[in-house]
């Protein structure tokens, strides 16, 4: 009897601690987001950069550098969080650590944003390279992952690497609020009732007043995703299928914002029409190609002949 | 080579060489200004950018050549200065030509291209050498009638 019990007590306690294992090495190879645990790494996506100067310095902004600071800015916002509700440096670290695996900080609002000030950026200064200082930007969208975008395309942003000089930003919701205390504690005020006229953004080159409105299109945020997002970030009631739901709209969302043309993600771009091939006028210039070759040939031959 | 002949030739490759000079001077322009394409000219360097002043370089020294080449058009060392600027003309053109042919063969993702992308690509715009190859071949002419002369 004895020896009959205890392989079973061995086999439960060793089914048990594979069981831990596995879930602990998923936890940490699964990528998670800062704002949306468990999201998926966004798809393969090409985004070319913002250009800028600063104060005559050429100056490349990518969307993972954006991402990285908004991850950084969080993280701090965590950190303060924390150290507020007395946990000890080590607790902060586990928990920061933990939360902020694999995140990127690419996620629906900074991706938008970039390519906002991507798209405002090209229809107002064309083949020109922008200077930071000319550039000013209207936000719609109070959330901390477009705010920090655009800070840190503006330097108007704390901890924006190498600025010299600095372009505006400004707050102001659809409403007509203006808000002017940009930091992520001051942010969540704002960010409880959202809809489609918040992923606006409105940029304006300075020097010559000229302005252009970015206004994502309908359609491309998914049907029910503000009512999710209440729930899930806002009141906290959703259940864990309304969770997942919103899990996968958000990286709908922010994978639309990633790969994804202007003129199917805001309002008012042109599908550019693709060129025609011009057949006719390459028939007719292969034909030419082709008879000049003949008579070149036909020419050599009658010159070869006669020279015998 | 009668005086008719020769006539015909100086006025002839006086306007080519002109024609030329003035391809060569948009060339140079075009390659400081990071190149243009009107109509069917082509001069915006987009295959190979840092080929675009070389050619400019060329047409200018093919202009300079067909002109110094019209007094006493008839002889030999001024016609031997006409062929040596249509051999600079074809040359270039040739090397243009043979980049379409090379690459009108392959598809963007396929080994061979389709009839359509393939006549597609012989399509205008086109490089000033290539509007100036055929009119350079009238040299062919004059080295004919040269050689009959010796004979």
């Amino acid at each position: 009897m004895r020896s009959g019990k205890l392989p079973l007590k061995a086999v439960a306690v060793t089914i048990m601690a594979l069981v831990l294992m596995a879930l602990s090495t998923a936890s940490f190879s699964i990528p998670v987001d800062a704002h949306m645990p468990g999201a998926k790494a966004p798809p393969a996506f090409e985004l070319s950069p913002i250009v800028i100067t600063d104060d005559g310095t050429e100056v490349e902004i990518t969307i993972e550098d954006v991402g990285n600071y908004h991850n950084e800015r969080m993280k701090e916002f965590k950190r303060d969080m924390l150290k507020k509700q007395n946990k000890t440096e080590e607790e902060i670290d586990k928990i920061i650590e933990k939360e902020f695996a694999g995140s990127t900080g690419i996620c629906p609002c900074s991706s938008f944003a970039f390519r906002a000030a991507l798209l405002g950026i090209s229809e107002l200064w064309g083949d020109e390279i922008p200077e930071r200082a000319d550039i000013k930007f209207i936000t719609r969208r109070p959330t901390p992952g477009a705010t920090q975008c655009l800070q840190y395309i503006t330097g108007t942003g704390p901890g924006v690497p190498d600025v010299k000089s600095k372009g505006e930003l400004q707050m102001i919701l659809p409403d007509g609020t203006e808000v002017t205390d940009l930091s992520v504690k001051n942010l969540k005020k704002y960010m409880v009732d959202m809809n489609l006229s918040n992923w606006n953004i409105v940029i304006i080159r300075k020097s010559t007043g000229d302005e252009f409105e970015v206004q994502v299109k309908e359609g491309v945020i998914p049907e029910g995703f503000f009512e999710l997002r209440k729930k899930v970030k806002v009141e906290k009631t959703a259940t864990p299928e309304e969770i997942e739901e919103f899990r996968t709209q958000w990286e709908a969302v922010r994978d639309a914002f990633l790969t994804q043309p202007d003129w199917e993600l805001f309002e008012g771009v042109e599908e550019p029409e693709e060129e025609e091939a011009d057949v006719v006028g390459g028939a007719i210039f292969f034909s030419i190609l082709v008879i000049g070759l003949g008579l070149l040939v036909v020419l050599s031959l009658r010159v070869r002949v006669k020279a015998r | 080579m009668n005086e008719a002949e020769e006539k015909f030739g100086q006025v002839y490759f006086t306007i080519l060489g002109a024609v030329a000079l003035a391809f060569g001077a948009a060339e140079l322009i075009a390659s400081a200004g990071g190149g243009f394409t009107w109509g069917i000219l082509d001069s915006s360097g987009a295959t190979d950018p840092l080929f675009l002043p070389w050619r400019a370089i060329i047409l200018l020294s093919v202009g300079f050549f067909y002109l110094s080449s019209v007094k006493d058009f008839a002889e030999v060392h001024q016609l031997a200065k006409a062929v040596m600027a249509s051999i600079m003309i074809w040359i270039v053109a040739g090397m243009a030509i043979w980049t379409r042919i090379a690459s009108s063969i392959p598809g963007e993702e396929t080994w061979f291209n389709s009839l359509e992308g393939f006549l597609a690509s012989y399509a205008p715009p086109y490089c000033p050498e290539m509007f100036l190859l055929p009119f350079s071949l009238v040299i062919v002419y004059y080295i004919m009638k040269e050689k009959e002369g010796e004979k």
